[in-house]
């Protein structure tokens, strides 16, 4: 972005906040209004406690929670006690959501675009003229266009009711695509729904990549899983095979870096092992290694072989076979950066295979096929991969395609598309845009009309599990609170929106608690319903085993000749380091950074808070000329940006690593102007036959930018810089 | 209710009680690192907000924090993670320096810190080796409406005095009420301070020392068990386990060990 464009935004951020400033004085006044005893609520007594269970609907897995509430305001958040999932516990994100429900610059009330797109100035409306503006622009609209997160249950129900009326269409959109661990789960199982991995009971476990205790798929399930993995006296491996080390890499008996891109490679290394050396006892490696390809195909990856492309010795390739097969039930999974690149659906796939050479499939510890969702609350619905979204920007640029009315709930592509997809002129040419949240992000301060959503805490909904921990999970979320703003549910706000638009044919709920409870009343039957609803409220939802199991597919549908070179945008004499962004523990791709909390939270293996850094190994730091502190460009073939240097030694010489999460324009004053936004510099290119976007494909180089600035990290180390004089030191607030 | 007797220093570590011994066991096996124990006590205790400057100043409080330990040169590197908070000594060295007797021993074995007593000396917290007594240099600010969410069981402690970890007091004496009330003992593992209670992998453990079948009992006798700077003899109420090197464990099975 331009500097005038970037100050234009700025001035947009500054106007924007004095017109929230006039709104956060009338709404708490509504909430704190002093009430007579007398009139309060039957269950409330004054400093009683109350607990609720309720959940983030859309979070990663699908957690309930129960918040402790006192006079009315919630206090504390813990796990849900027996819900399976997260058994009873929470991670740091679960932790903090109570600060991002009053977090006092939430968006509070309905805003009005003022000026021209982008430029981020709005004026503050209410919520019929609000309605008005979204029903006159959205009745006239031939395609209208709807973007959520991930998300299932009576959210696409309610959806269901509005596209049944109109021409529309629902897009998902992931801020981390799953798509490539979903296809290479169908490719090599037959699955069309993600797998329980039964990391609890594994003798092994060999993660490609797959940061399981801090962002995979369902990292607190995952997380109880392997506190359970980790018991004595059965106490399970863990390998870590990966680019980068993660959380999860940190914690494994044997972590092992590959060259970025080879994982795939390295893991018909393994599977050569395992069938040239017969580690499974027998020859249930047969069956699966003829399918793929067979044993000669396979050879063509012996560990000599293939040494020199993965980075990975010979010995060590055994050693990993050795361990992996030498202690059943041994699971393979992956992720993380080894499925962001060009051949990343081939990379997962070889990972996966593993699963059935050494048979662990559909038992204890290995990969179980999961129930499907029950009929009354529908599942995941499909997210839509990187490649379609970059599709879209194309078609809407070169005008091959028209949106002239689009609705952004609780996403924000504009922030995590690569700035070459060009989506933030692609949502310029659509007529009429409206954006949802609970917080303005980079795509809302586009929009036309921003409407403030609810808090998680502050609505009704409810969710299938994805992936469900080996059964059929469906969570409740209720209000545990009464809103301090002027928000509302967005299925609230769709139901108001159909009914408005198609009067002849109008949902048959007025509200989304009625949607929910009728979804509720499906799935549990209407005898004796009014308590099975208090129960699934109290309970955080209703589990059981579930039906659907898929059968696994008699032989993979994948190829070893199918796995490709990676391709990496950059050329190597030029960009010399592999990047790889990271998704941050405490929120994750960004979603969450408007949190303090979240945002002092030290990131675990580097302890850094509050901004964004580049890690580098001490080597390629020294050859670079630069030391901790240090601040660098990062350029890419696609853009730059600013970080601050940390040296640490578990860094891969070659690598670049860098957080993703922050360099936000709009927000709150917790994460506005902090750090750099790593996604948009990165190379539009996608996973081959997934369609996800390649985030671990672009190279980089490093340049010093000739200035330092001090991390804050938890860590004690001296400045090297510090001539032993005292840091500044600032004893006053304010 | 705590004695006037109790607030002095005494010779004996674990003076004999009636009552019980507090204690925690920290199985670095288990740990990930994962900070859902550092957020869960913020918002149980409420910590002030560590913005940016505060945490470069090195005055940002975390009443539980987890260190971090690279071992070994890239490519055999390696981190660790170790979850540090106040160790609840037997013979602590907090206690003995505090001329106002803000800080003492109380009958359950927990390091109490008497804030309205505190009169900021920071001599605690510079005779404290494990550094995890906390100076509030500043007021704590919540800007509305942040301030709903303060916990109304735990005092908000003002500038120019020292807090720690209480090992969340207000729960163990709330347990203790309820168990009083419906005359029954308190229950092992009944007693979740905010940090136990959120950890995902269970590598927290909480319970009562002077409950020999505990699973904190039983746990603090492992072979793995260690104290935090045993040799400096604070018998701290805090036991770790160390983390288990598999191929360590294989060398010695295979040399017979």
């Amino acid at each position: 972005m331009s500097g005038i464009a970037r100050r234009r935004f700025l001035t947009g951020a500054a106007a924007l906040a004095g017109g929230a400033t006039v709104v956060a004085c009338a709404a708490p006044e509504r909430e704190s209004r002093v009430q007579s005893f007398v009139h309060s609520p039957e269950h409330t007594l004054p400093g009683q406690e109350l607990w609720f269970a309720t959940a983030c609907a859309h979070s990663t897995g699908g957690n309930s929670v129960v918040v402790r509430t006192v006079d009315g305001r919630a206090k504390k958040v813990e796990g849900t006690k027996g819900f399976p999932v997260n058994l009873g516990k929470t991670n740091v994100r679960g932790q903090a959501g109570v600060q991002s429900l009053y977090n006092p610059d939430r968006l509070k009330t309905p805003l009005r675009r003022r000026g021209p797109r982008g430029e981020g100035r709005f004026e503050a409306i209410g919520w019929p003229e609000a309605l008005d503006l979204l029903t006159e622009n959205f009745s006239s609209a031939q395609n209208p266009l709807i973007v959520t997160g991930p998300t299932s249950g009576t959210h696409l129900r309610v959806l269901a009711e509005f596209l049944a009326n109109s021409e529309g269409r629902h897009l998902v959109y992931e801020a981390q695509d799953t798509a490539t661990i979903r296809e290479a789960a169908r490719l090599i199982f037959g699955y069309t729904r993600l797998p329980h991995f039964d990391i609890a009971n594994a003798g092994a476990v060999l993660s490609f990549g797959a940061d399981f205790l801090g962002t995979w798929l369902s990292p607190v399930h995952y997380s109880t899983a392997y506190g359970k993995f980790r018991e004595e006296p059965h106490r399970g491996r863990l390998i870590q095979i990966e680019s980068h080390m993660s959380l999860t890499g940190a914690n494994a008996d044997h972590w092992v870096y590959v060259n970025p891109g080879q994982e795939g490679a390295l893991a018909l290394s393994i599977a050569q092992v395992i069938a040239a050396e017969n580690l499974t006892g027998d020859d249930r490696w047969f069956d699966p290694v003829n399918a793929v390809g067979g044993l000669d195909a396979l050879n063509a990856y012996a560990p000599e072989l293939t040494a020199a492309q993965t980075g990975v010795a010979p010995e060590t390739v055994r050693e990993i076979a050795r361990e992996f097969a030498g202690h059943p039930p041994a699971l393979s999974i992956a992720g993380g950066a080894g499925l962001a690149q060009t051949n990343g659906l081939d990379n997962a796939a070889a990972a996966l295979l593993l699963n059935r050479i050494v048979g662990s499939t559909g038992a204890a510890g290995g990969v179980r096929p999961n129930p499907a969702a029950p009929s009354a609350v529908p599942g995941s619905a499909a997210a839509t991969p990187f490649n379609q979204w970059g599709a879209l920007s194309t078609a809407l640029l070169d005008g091959s395609e028209t949106v002239d009315a689009a609705f952004f709930y609780d996403v924000d592509p504009v922030y995590g598309l690569p700035a070459s997809t060009r989506f933030a002129d692609a949502l310029d040419a659509m007529s009429f845009v409206v954006g949802m949240g609970t917080f303005l992000n980079e795509t809302l301060a586009r929009a036309d009309l921003v409407l403030p959503a609810t808090h998680p805490f502050e609505e009704w909904g409810d969710f299938v599990a994805d992936p469900a921990p080996n059964m059929e999970v469906v969570g409740y979320q209720q209000p545990v609170v009464t809103s301090w703003t002027n928000a509302r549910s967005f299925g609230d706000v769709m139901l108001a929106l159909t009914a408005e638009l198609y009067p002849d044919s109008p949902p048959p709920w007025t509200t989304m608690r009625d949607a929910v409870r009728d979804g509720a009343q499906a799935l549990i039957g209407q005898e004796g319903f009014d308590h099975g609803w208090i129960e699934l409220l109290r309970t955080g939802g209703r589990w059981q085993e579930g039906e659907g199991r898929e059968d696994q597919a008699d032989q993979p549908d994948w190829h070893i000749n199918l796995l490709a070179e990676p391709v990496f945008a950059g050329d190597t004499t030029e960009f010399d380091l592999h990047l790889i962004p990271f998704e941050n523990v405490a929120f994750g791709a960004g979603s969450e950074s408007a949190n303090p909390w979240l945002q002092a939270t030290p990131d675990p293996l580097t302890t850094v808070t509050w901004t964004t850094w580049a890690e580098l190994n001490p080597a390629t730091a020294r050859r670079l000329g630069v030391k901790r502190n240090d601040v660098v460009h990062i350029d890419t073939p696609d853009g730059t940006l600013r970080a601050r240097v940390y040296e640490a030694p578990v860094v891969p010489p070659d690598v670049v690593a860098v957080p993703i999460g922050q360099g936000r324009e709009f927000g709150s004053r917790w994460n506005v102007d902090r750090g750099a936004n790593v996604m948009q510099t990165l190379a539009a290119q996608a996973v081959a036959g997934s369609g996800a976007l390649a985030w671990g494909a672009t190279r980089a180089r490093v340049r010093p930018a000739g200035e330092h600035d001090r991390l804050p990290t938890l860590e004690v180390i001296e400045d090297p810089r510090n001539d032993g004089e005292a840091p500044p030191v600032r004893i006053t607030s304010g | 209710m705590v004695a006037a007797a109790a607030t002095l220093p005494t010779d004996d570590p674990h003076p004999e009680t009636d009552g019980h011994r507090w204690g925690m066991v920290i199985d670095s096996d288990k740990c990930t690192g994962c900070q859902a124990c550092v957020v869960a006590c913020q918002s149980e205790n409420n910590l002030a907000l560590n913005e940016e400057n505060r945490v470069i100043e090195r005055r940002a409080k975390t009443w539980i924090r987890i260190e971090r330990y690279w071992e070994g040169e890239w490519p055999n590197a390696k981190a660790r993670f170790l979850p540090v908070l106040c160790q609840h000594c037997g013979n602590a060295p907090c206690e003995t320096v505090c001329p106002v007797w803000a800080t003492y021993h109380n009958p359950d074995g927990l390091n109490v810190q008497v804030y309205n007593r505190c009169i900021g000396t920071r001599f605690c917290a510079n005779a404290c080796p494990y550094s995890v007594r906390y100076f509030n240099f500043w007021e704590p600010e919540w800007p509305s409406p942040m301030d709903r969410q303060l916990n109304p069981d735990v005092t908000v402690r003002t500038k120019g005095i020292v807090e720690k970890c209480t090992f969340c007091i207000h729960r163990i004496n709330r347990t203790k009420r309820e168990a009083d009330r419906d005359g029954r003992p308190v229950a092992d593992g009944e007693v979740e301070p905010a940090c136990v209670q959120a950890c995902p992998t269970t590598a927290l453990v909480f319970g009562d020392l002077n409950d020999s079948d505990s699973k904190v009992s039983e746990l603090s006798n492992s072979k793995r068990a260690y104290s935090l700077l045993d040799a400096l003899g604070t018998t701290p109420a805090i036991t770790y386990l160390k983390k288990v090197d598999p191929s360590h464990v294989d060398e010695h099975e295979e040399h017979g060990h």
